[in-house]
C-alpha cells in the first residue's frame, strides 16, 4: 500500500535536509519540530504552498507542487489541517467557515451541508455562535470552529499544526481526545501531529513520536 | 531625467501588465466556475452587490438627484425658461456622458474600493489566504473573482439609477421651480438620449466597475507581512483607481465623441 505521505530527501534549507519518512495510511504519528515556525512551514509543504528545493513530497501517491490547480484543490480537499488559532476566514460566520470547504468541493444540498455543520459544531460547543464572526470569538472558540471545519469534509489524511499553549487542561485533553476519536472514525484514516513539544500531546495515547532535527527525521 | 522617466514608464507598463493578469486569471476562473459550479462563489458575489450596489444605492440617489437639480437651476438662470429642450440637452450631456459612470465610480472608489483593498490585505497578512488554497479553494477564484464582478455589476446598476434619478431631479426642479411641463422637457432629452449615448455610459461603467476592482483588489493581494501595509493598499488603491478612471474617462470620450 503506498505511503499517505511521503518526504524523498526533501530539501528546504534550513527546515528539511534531505529528509526521509513515510506515514502509513490509518497511523497516527507525531512529528516533533524544532520550532513553531518550522511546523507552519511543514504545513505549507505539505498542501504544496511552499515547494521543496530539492526531493519530494508525495501526498495521497501525489506531488502537490507538481499538479495543476484543479488537482491541487482535489488533492487538498482530502486533507484536513487543524491550524493552532482556527485559521478561520474572518468576514465569514463560523457555520459559514465550516460550511465552505463543503459547499465548495461537494455537490451536497445546502441544507444537508449546513445539518452536518452544526452537528460538528455542537459536539465542540460551538452551537450557539453559529451566527458570530471569528473576531467575536474566544482563541479556544475559534479552536474549537477550526477543528469542526477540518472534521467537515472526512479528510483522509488531518495533520494538527499542535500548540499547547493557551489551552487549560480540560481543553488539551477534549482536542486530543476528539482527535485520536476522529482518527477512528474512517479506517485508514492518517493522522499527523506536529508540535515543538512532545509533552503537548501527553494523554494522547501510545503511536510514533519522530523528531525532526537539523532538517532529518530521527 | 530622462531615466527617470523612462523608471516611471516602465513601473506604469509593469502595474497594466500586471491588473492585466489579475484580470485574465479572473476570467480564467470563471471558466473554472462555469465547469465546477458556482455555488460558493456565487454567494461571495451577491455579497459583493449587496456591499457596494445596494448599500450606496441611497447615497447615489441624493446626490443625483441634486445634481440633476443644480444642472436644470444653472441652466435656467443663464439661459431662461424657453430653452427647456437646450437645457434637457445639456442635462443629458453632462449626466448621461459623464457624470453619471464617472461620479458613480468615484463613489464606489471611496466606499468599496478602500474596503476591498483593506479587507483583502488583513487577510492576506492573517494567512487566510493560504488557509483557503490549503482547503483546495483557489482564493483568486474564490476572493477575486466575484469582487471584480460584484464591484462591476453594482457600478453598472447605480450608474444607471444615477442617471435615471438625474434626470428625474432635473424635472422635478423644472416644474415646481419654472413650471415647465413635462412635454416641454422630453423635448429636450428624449431626442438626445439614444441607444448611442446609453451605450456609451454603459461601456464607461463596464471598464470604470472593472478598473475600480481589480486595482483594489491588486492592492490588497500585494501587502508583504506588515500590518502597516494595510492602510497603504486602501490608500494606494483608491488613488490608482481614481487617476486610472479618469484617465480612461478622457480616453473613451476623446475616442467615442
Amino acid at each position: 500500500m503506498d505511503a499517505a505521505v511521503r518526504f524523498i530527501d526533501a530539501v528546504l534549507d534550513p527546515v528539511l535536509k534531505g529528509a526521509d519518512r513515510s506515514f502509513e495510511p490509518g497511523t497516527i504519528s507525531a512529528v516533533v519540530t524544532e520550532g513553531e515556525d518550522v511546523s507552519a512551514l511543514l504545513v505549507r509543504v505539505l498542501t504544496g504552498l511552499t515547494p521543496l528545493e530539492e526531493g519530494q513530497v508525495l501526498i495521497l501517491g501525489h506531488d502537490l507542487v507538481l499538479l495543476s490547480k484543479e488537482k491541487q484543490g482535489e488533492v487538498r480537499r482530502r486533507i484536513g489541517i487543524v491550524f493552532p488559532d482556527g485559521g478561520l476566514i474572518s468576514n465569514l460566520k463560523v457555520l459559514e467557515n465550516v460550511t465552505l470547504p463543503l459547499l465548495y468541493h461537494t455537490g451536497e444540498s445546502r441544507r444537508e451541508i449546513e445539518r452536518r455543520a452544526i452537528a460538528l459544531l455542537d459536539r465542540f460547543g460551538c452551537g450557539d455562535v453559529l451566527f458570530e464572526l471569528p473576531g467575536n470569538l474566544s482563541a479556544s472558540r475559534r479552536r474549537r470552529v477550526g477543528f469542526a471545519r477540518a472534521f467537515a469534509p472526512d479528510p483522509e489524511v488531518i495533520v494538527y499544526h499542535w500548540r499547547a499553549g493557551g489551552l487549560d487542561v480540560e481543553e488539551r485533553e477534549l482536542f486530543l481526545r476528539e482527535a485520536v476519536a476522529f482518527h477512528g472514525d474512517a479506517p485508514g484514516r492518517t493522522t499527523i501531529f506536529l508540535t515543538p513539544h512532545a509533552g503537548a500531546l501527553a494523554g494522547a495515547g501510545t503511536f510514533p513520536i519522530v523528531h525532526l532535527t537539523r532538517g532529518r527525521f530521527e | 531625467m530622462l531615466t527617470a522617466a523612462g523608471r516611471q514608464a516602465t513601473r506604469g507598463l509593469l502595474f497594466v501588465g500586471e491588473l492585466s493578469m489579475l484580470l485574465f486569471r479572473a476570467f480564467l476562473e470563471s471558466l473554472a466556475v462555469v465547469r465546477q459550479g458556482f455555488r460558493p462563489v456565487f454567494r461571495v458575489y451577491l455579497k459583493q452587490v449587496y456591499f457596494t450596489g445596494v448599500q450606496a444605492l441611497a447615497v447615489i440617489l441624493v446626490l443625483f438627484l441634486l445634481i440633476g437639480a443644480l444642472i436644470i437651476t444653472q441652466m435656467f438662470n443663464l439661459a431662461g425658461t424657453g430653452s427647456a429642450s437646450l437645457t434637457g440637452k445639456v442635462l443629458v450631456w453632462i449626466v448621461v456622458r459623464e457624470l453619471g459612470p464617472l461620479l458613480t465610480a468615484v463613489i464606489v472608489i471611496a466606499r468599496s474600493g478602500t474596503a476591498i483593498a483593506t479587507e483583502l490585505a488583513t487577510m492576506k497578512i492573517n494567512g487566510e489566504i493560504d488557509v483557503l488554497e490549503s482547503l483546495g479553494i483557489p482564493a483568486v477564484r474564490y476572493l477575486i473573482l466575484p469582487r471584480i464582478l460584484g464591484m462591476t455589476t453594482a457600478v453598472l446598476v447605480l450608474t444607471l439609477y444615477a442617471e435615471a434619478v438625474s434626470v428625474a431631479g432635473g424635472f422635478l426642479t423644472a416644474s415646481l421651480a419654472w413650471g415647465v411641463p413635462l412635454e416641454q422637457f422630453n423635448q429636450g432629452i428624449v431626442p438626445f438620449l439614444t441607444p448611442r449615448e446609453i451605450g456609451i455610459s454603459f461601456l464607461k461603467s463596464l471598464v470604470f466597475g472593472l478598473l475600480v476592482s481589480t486595482v483594489c483588489c491588486r492592492q490588497g493581494l500585494s501587502v508583504g507581512g506588515s500590518l502597516t501595509q494595510v492602510p497603504q493598499a486602501g490608500t494606494k488603491g483608491v488613488m490608482q483607481s481614481l487617476l486610472l478612471v479618469f484617465l480612461l474617462d478622457v480616453a473613451i470620450t476623446a475616442t467615442l465623441y
